[in-house]
């Protein structure tokens, strides 16, 4: 079967062969295993070995520093040692290389791609027998002498051997001791007593059941426990030894290297988003630290460090800048770790909001938002942004929920935002506010181009001592432009001024009932009738004195309002007289 | 040879041949063990050559070929890798041992193969003188003569024929514990040592398990030479591929776990050798610094994660190899319920090679039969017990290296033992005394081996003894058989 001398052919046959191989494989090296020049050149490698190892069972070649010989004729020579492919195996101590008959495309696929990641790792790490080693290929074996390692390891030194004196094996007598003698003597008599029965003599049917040892069921426990271990993530697995290195290091010195190791590992993990680790790394810190507060206050003191060295804002801005919404597949392991940072992260949540369309993820932002807010509720005033509208109106609806004074400032900024929807929810929120700068931030935003946010805003104004305000309103209705607005925006112009019950709206509100038009004007008419309207709404007296004097006017529609209103004021001064008088 | 084209294999045809070739290899232990005991007459051996035939004919039939050969530590069937289980692994371990000794790299078969072909061949092959320096070449002769028409034999490949395999694995012993010396001495600095060459070794490593475990097993009888941990390093880094391997884990994970088990005492680098070296007991702040070794270890292997190399498990165990299966021993984990896999199997190994190697500071260390006995009565908490009972199945009832009265009254040492049932008592030994005492350089003999004329064993092992109690250095044994 062996191959017993070389002919023209089969030599012709071989050299052919090793020709495509040292393409394949510099095709190989170059491109993918599934690009097509690659997929050729291994169907056609593969077609001409499976042609020679069909003749002559197997292919052996000899591998020197620049050739492959074949029953000691070079058969394939490289006179570049360094790029050569007889070097790429001979400097790793492969001494010969076999290809069988079976050899399948795939095995030959797999030799290529062997090949090319070794090629393509430093020359010191590279190993290609270790690869073909692990890759243990049926049918492409190699011959690596251990030789080899004396090459790698002692180096310069002194080999180790140990000394043997063969002689001395045999030389001698070893006499036993008494009591193992006594023991022997004992042991000999209750073997021969055995040998009486059966122990001594060979089995008679020495068939074995495989059947039987294939149920064990320990081997089936012990595969499971195999299976087990091989299903733990390497990750986790890390994550968990660094925790614990991290517990048990007590030599201050030897903290910065574990920290480093930590700082890398965090690195590594944050660049694959893997937040679920970061989180448990970080919280597993915390952890330790509240376990060693008491105990070790130097150790928890160094813990402190490194965890505020992993949660520093600049590792949030990093994120911020690198973050991608579209490439996270682990929410729940994100908003774990921003959770962490608390209200420092409140950005980066509103980002997550403003991205996110889940309902459970947007509320559970939400929550950790208020969480975060519950500190300084200021911390969210920047979130409120024009380009977030979901996240700015939910913000606003917090900050009217904690009617804190401090946050009407953030919402000045909103007066510029495009978005009526945002706007319409900080008007409604500087609303509830009980505080003077909130009706002055309302007021910008009655030049907003929307009617309903002006309407809003007029009607969300609250009475006011401010005097300027109150002026600023009757300036505005003084202004020509006023008579272009609606109905509707004009009616909250001075439902503001009856709201305020001022002096000074009471005066200005007079003056228009005063003002008589020397033609019949319906405009003038439509202000005095909601001048009277805003008079009916205020308490102070001076209203009803000048709504009396207004249901004097010769205007029909003036004077029944103003009566009504006359009326109507003096039904609820009567009525509330009574009931005092009661 | 001009072969005509054969159909390619269908993968569920394959899978056919190989359930086959499976039942063949269990045939051909049982035909090889019987033609050693009974002759060729014996109804027992021709029955099994029948069933033989029988697996061999249907074979032939389904594929035109019949031919069983070894590619490195592999059995083949018609180019079809043979692979094994737990359940069978004995069966392929001494086909495999025997198709070496006599330097067999494949044995084709021919379909007009006949019944007594079969038998003689089996016959021949069984009854080869075992100490023939040139066993193929003597059993193609005798094949030869006997005129074998349709069975033809081919020599073992030089990769697969390694004549010194005792002297190459002692060398890698040898080796590996100067390389471990060279990453103490340079703190496992990158300059210092190379990963790439420590997974070298172990594939070796590996390597001569797969060829001859029993040499190697003996030869981590090696004590205290040159310096402790690292000869122990060595030891376990040995008992721990060879459980491995028994396990069932792939090549990848058994060079991480070697290169796991060879660093587990890197933290002994920080540990005063006083401390170690003391004779005696330690006091409590000696035994703080000695606790604190495998967290050093594991907090320098960490260090170097980012060598490519280096597996994580590396750290695991050089971390974890003293916290017992109950989670007590040391360190005290602060949140971790359990240990990795590679963990448990070093401590196992860690823990045999430790007690049965003598220290100073320890009164009496134990041989290997006793070290089992004891670590069997600390399963479950100690140990995880499924491994350590592998290991004790690997490690047999006399483990290699065990020094054992016979009673022909001659002293021996465990050679070479097997998982089988019927033979778990009867190991390989070497004769080291003749029936008075009188040290010699004795054979290897099989206690399997039976006395034709009375039908009874011709040696059985009486008791085990202590080999330091006689000045046996055991390992002298192993090592002389190495050149």
């Amino acid at each position: 079967v062996a191959v017993s001398s070389l002919d023209q052919a089969q030599k012709d046959g071989v050299k052919e062969i090793l020709h495509v191989l040292v393409n394949a494989v510099s095709a190989a090296k170059l491109f993918p295993s599934d690009h097509q020049s690659v997929v050729n050149f291994i169907s056609d490698l593969h077609e001409r070995l499976t042609r020679y190892l069909d003749e002559y069972w197997k292919l052996e070649l000899d591998i020197e520093e620049r050739a492959f010989v074949m029953e000691g004729e070079r058969i394939f020579e490289d006179p570049h040692p360094l790029k050569s492919l007889p070097f790429f195996f001979f400097k790793d101590g492969m001494q010969k290389l076999y290809f069988y008959k079976g050899l399948t495309k795939d095995e030959l696929k797999g030799f290529l791609e062997t090949m090319r990641a070794v090629s393509l790792l430093p020359p010191e790490d590279g190993d290609i027998v270790t690869a073909l080693w692990e890759k243990d290929f049926a049918n492409i074996r190699y011959l690596a002498p251990d030789d080899y390692l004396e090459t790698r390891i002692g180096v310069g030194r002194p080999t180790l051997r140990a000394q043997v004196d063969k002689a001395g094996l045999s030389r001698g007598r070893i006499a036993l001791a008494p009591e193992d003698m006594d023991e022997m003597r004992s042991r000999l008599l209750a073997l021969s007593e055995s040998q009486q029965g059966q122990s001594g003599n060979p089995p008679a049917d020495a068939e074995p059941n495989p059947a039987a040892s294939s149920e064990d069921i320990g081997t089936r426990e012990l595969e499971s426990l195999l299976q087990t271990s091989r299903q733990l993530s390497p990750e986790d697995e890390y994550l968990n030894l660094v925790v614990e290195l991290i517990y048990l290091e007590d030599r201050a010195d030897q903290f910065p290297a574990i920290v480093d190791v930590l700082e890398q590992y965090h690195q590594d993990i944050m660049r694959k988003k893997d937040f679920s680790k970061a989180a448990g790394l970080i919280r597993s810190l915390s952890e330790i630290r509240e376990r060693l507060a008491k105990k070790d206050k130097l150790k928890a003191a160094l813990i402190e460090t490194v965890i505020s060295l992993l949660t520093r804002k600049s590792v949030l801005v990093d994120l911020k800048s690198s973050f991608d919404p579209s490439s996270l597949n682990d929410m729940d392991g994100l908003l774990s770790y921003l959770g962490l940072f608390g209200p420092e992260a409140a950005s980066l949540l509103a980002d997550v909001y403003e991205q996110n369309r889940n309902p459970e993820w947007r509320s559970r932002v939400l929550e950790m938002l208020k969480n975060a807010g519950r500190g300084d509720i200021q911390k969210l005033g920047p979130l409120i942004q024009d380009a977030r509208p979901g996240l700015s109106q939910e913000i606003i609806r917090l900050f009217k929920e904690s009617q804190d004074s401090r946050v009407v400032p953030h919402l000045a900024n909103v007066v510029s935002y495009r978005n009526p929807a945002i706007k319409l929810a900080a008007i409604r929120a500087l609303g509830s506010i009980t505080d003077e700068a909130a009706n002055k931030i309302l007021l910008g935003f009655l030049p907003d181009p929307s009617e309903e946010v002006r309407v809003a805003a007029l009607d969300n104004l609250k009475k006011t001592e401010d005097i300027s305000l109150v002026s600023h309103i009757c300036g505005l209705i003084s202004e020509k432009s006023f008579a272009k607005k609606s109905g509707r925006e004009k009616k909250a112009f001075f439902d503001f001024l009856g709201r305020s019950d001022s002096e000074e709206a009471c005066t200005f509100l007079a003056g228009i009932l005063r003002k008589i038009p020397f033609l019949p004007n319906p405009k003038h008419t439509e202000l005095c009738l909601l001048a009277v309207s805003a008079l009916a709404a205020m308490k102070r007296p001076a209203s009803l004195d000048i709504l009396k004097e207004a249901a004097k006017r010769r205007n029909l529609k003036i004077r029944t309002a103003s009566l009504r209103a006359v009326r109507a004021k003096s039904e609820v001064v009567i009525s509330f007289t009574g009931r005092i008088q009661q | 040879m001009n072969s005509p084209k054969k159909e390619k294999p269908r993968p569920e045809k394959s899978k056919a041949i190989h359930q086959l070739a499976v039942e063949m290899i269990i045939r051909l232990n049982v035909i090889l063990k019987g033609a050693r005991i009974y002759e060729p007459n014996n109804l027992l051996f021709q029955r099994q050559v029948s069933l033989f035939l029988t697996l061999l004919r249907k074979a032939l039939r389904e594929s035109g070929e019949a031919s069983l050969s070894v590619r490195g530590n592999t059995l083949f069937f018609n180019n079809i890798r043979l692979k094994y289980g737990f359940a069978n692994y004995h069966f392929f371990k001494f086909v495999l041992e025997e198709l070496r000794r006599k330097q067999l790299g494949a044995v084709h078969f021919k379909p007009e193969i006949t019944e007594s072909e079969v038998e003689i061949m089996m016959t021949v092959w069984a009854k080869a003188d075992p100490q023939n320096i040139a066993p193929y070449d003597a059993l193609a002769a005798e094949l030869k003569n006997r005129g074998l028409d349709h069975i033809s034999v081919e020599k073992m490949i030089p990769s697969d024929l390694d004549k010194s395999r005792e002297e190459s694995a002692a060398k890698v012993f040898f080796l590996g514990i100067t390389h471990l010396e060279e990453a103490f001495e340079g703190g496992f600095s990158e300059e210092r040592i190379r990963l790439g060459t420590t997974r070298r070794l172990m594939q070796s490593i590996f390597n001569h398990i797969s060829d001859h475990e029993s040499f190697v097993q003996g030869l981590t009888n090696i004590k205290n030479f040159h310096e402790y941990t690292l000869n122990h390093s060595m030891n376990v880094c040995i008992l721990s591929v060879a459980l491995g391997r028994r396990l069932g884990l792939d090549r990848n994970e058994l060079i991480d776990l070697g290169i796991s088990a060879f660093f587990h005492d890197f933290g002994k680098l920080d540990t005063p050798k006083e401390i170690l070296d003391k004779p005696g007991k330690l006091d409590d702040q000696e035994r703080e610094i000695i606790e604190k070794h495998p967290y050093q270890g594991a907090g320098k292997l960490v260090q170097f994660k980012g060598m490519k190399s280096l597996p994580l498990q590396a750290i695991q165990v050089a971390l974890e190899h003293h916290v017992k299966e109950d989670m007590t021993g040391y360190p005290r984990y602060f949140k971790k319920q359990s240990t990795n896999l590679f963990s448990k199997i070093v401590k196992i190994a860690d823990f045999f090679d430790a007690v049965t190697t003598p220290r100073v500071y320890r009164t009496k260390h134990f041989t290997r039969d006793e070290a089992l006995t004891m670590m069997l009565a600390q399963s479950g908490k100690e140990f995880q017990p499924l491994l350590l009972r592998e290991f004790i199945k690997m490690m047999g009832v006399y483990p290699v290296g065990s020094f054992v009265g016979l009673d022909t009254q001659e002293l021996a040492i465990v050679v070479e033992n097997s998982q089988e049932t019927a033979q778990i008592l009867r190991p390989k030994v070497k004769l080291i005394t003749d029936s008075s005492g009188n040290k010699k350089d004795g054979e290897i003999v099989d206690l399997m081996e039976v006395d034709p004329s009375t039908k009874t064993f011709k040696r059985t092992i009486v008791m085990t003894l202590d080999p330091d109690k006689y000045g046996i250095r055991v390992a002298d044994y192993f090592l002389a058989r190495a050149g």
